[in-house]
């Protein structure tokens, strides 16, 4: 067994690489993006004021 | 007590309203998704209680999320609260309780945001996105789900999702494969994906993108597909691991949960685990539709 494991090549180290991903910008976290069709009131206001929507679109 | 029911993915919010206050549906996206579902195999019920009234105290409670834009969230043990205050409003326009389990969902109107005709107090979808969004994420978290940033479409009665954030062609696509025979988009920008008993079904939202699709049916989900530019069509088989670190950038997982936000992932795990998926580069022609159906189905 010691004889066995004495052939095992070690392998090279490599240190752990962080990476960092943006993941709280997207619309699919924030909920941001008028889904709203053309026209259309919330709340006695319009939508993207009332909900404070700040993109077009998706 | 009246009540009128919004149905999403086989989710029915049953939203309890006093006598007073009328509901309307001004947003025609939405209009297919009111009434009771149609999967009664996978339906879940969630009453929500509608109220109109002065905005509760947050004051003391642990705030884990603010988008610094439209909404925060707060958390007290097992009940989450939803503060909707866009920047140019003095007050919160509305507020959401649920506790995890969704036994008990309230939601309160601030009267001051709410128009009146008469007696009667008039209020638009108070579910309109992106508190449905926002109250999903966490119903699928209990319910082996999650919600993605795609475009879904029905071949055959086989699902196919198009996986991508803004500008990747979701709506390009669409428009593309509704120009051919046999497909039908049930979305061109977020789908609800589910385990229900083992199968994985795709399910319309009803939030369109720029090409409007929200078709309220569910299709079985046959592949995942990421999306790319290309110069011309083309597919290539993706590992589960791959499938992976591409499904995390396009869904909508609560990173800022830290009891949740793992239940997501492993949602997402599974469902890369079970379904093929693909990285397509396609050329927005329609020479796209006789490919994917070739390809896929």
């Amino acid at each position: 067994m010691h004889k066995q494991n004495k052939k095992l090549k070690k392998k090279t180290y490599e240190a752990p690489k962080l990476r960092v991903i943006e993941v709280l910008e997207g619309p699919e976290v924030l909920g941001t993006g008028c889904k709203l069709a053309a026209g259309g009131t919330d709340f006695g206001a319009t939508p993207c004021i009332a909900n404070g929507c700040a993109l077009a679109g998706s | 007590m009246k009540s009128k029911i919004l149905s999403v993915a086989g989710i029915n919010f049953t939203i309890h309203r006093p006598d007073n206050v009328v509901i309307e549906e001004e947003d025609i996206h939405y209009r297919p998704f009111w009434g009771q579902g149609i999967y009664t195999s996978a339906s879940i019920d969630i009453t929500v209680q509608l109220l109109l009234d002065k905005m509760p105290d947050l004051t003391g409670m642990k705030k884990i999320f603010d988008t610094q834009q439209a909404w925060s969230m707060y958390r007290q043990g097992e009940i989450c609260w939803l503060v909707f205050k866009p920047p140019q409003h003095e007050e919160p326009i509305r507020i959401v309780r649920f506790p995890l389990d969704f036994s008990e969902v309230v939601l309160i109107l601030n009267p001051k945001y709410v128009s009146h005709q008469n007696d009667k107090r008039i209020v638009a979808n108070p579910l309109h996105y992106p508190l449905d969004q926002l109250l999903l994420i966490y119903l699928m978290a209990l319910h082996k789900g999650i919600l993605i940033h795609g475009a879904g479409a029905s071949f055959k009665k086989q699902g196919l999702v198009f996986a991508g954030k803004s500008a990747a062609g979701k709506s390009t696509l669409a428009k593309q494969l509704v120009k051919g025979n046999g497909w039908q988009i049930l979305s061109d920008d977020r789908m609800i994906l589910r385990d229900i008993n083992g199968k994985h079904v795709a399910f319309g939202t009803p939030w369109p993108g720029e090409a409007g699709h929200a078709l309220n049916q569910q299709v079985p989900l046959r592949n995942l597909v990421f999306l790319h530019h290309g110069d011309e069509n083309r597919l290539q088989k993706i590992s589960s691991r791959t499938a992976l670190e591409r499904l995390t950038h396009v869904t909508s997982i609560p990173w800022y949960d830290r009891e949740v936000m793992p239940v997501v992932l492993e949602h997402c795990q599974k469902l890369v685990d079970a379904v093929p998926a693909f990285d397509l580069y396609f050329t927005p022609d329609e020479g796209i539709g006789p490919f994917l159906s070739e390809q896929l189905i």
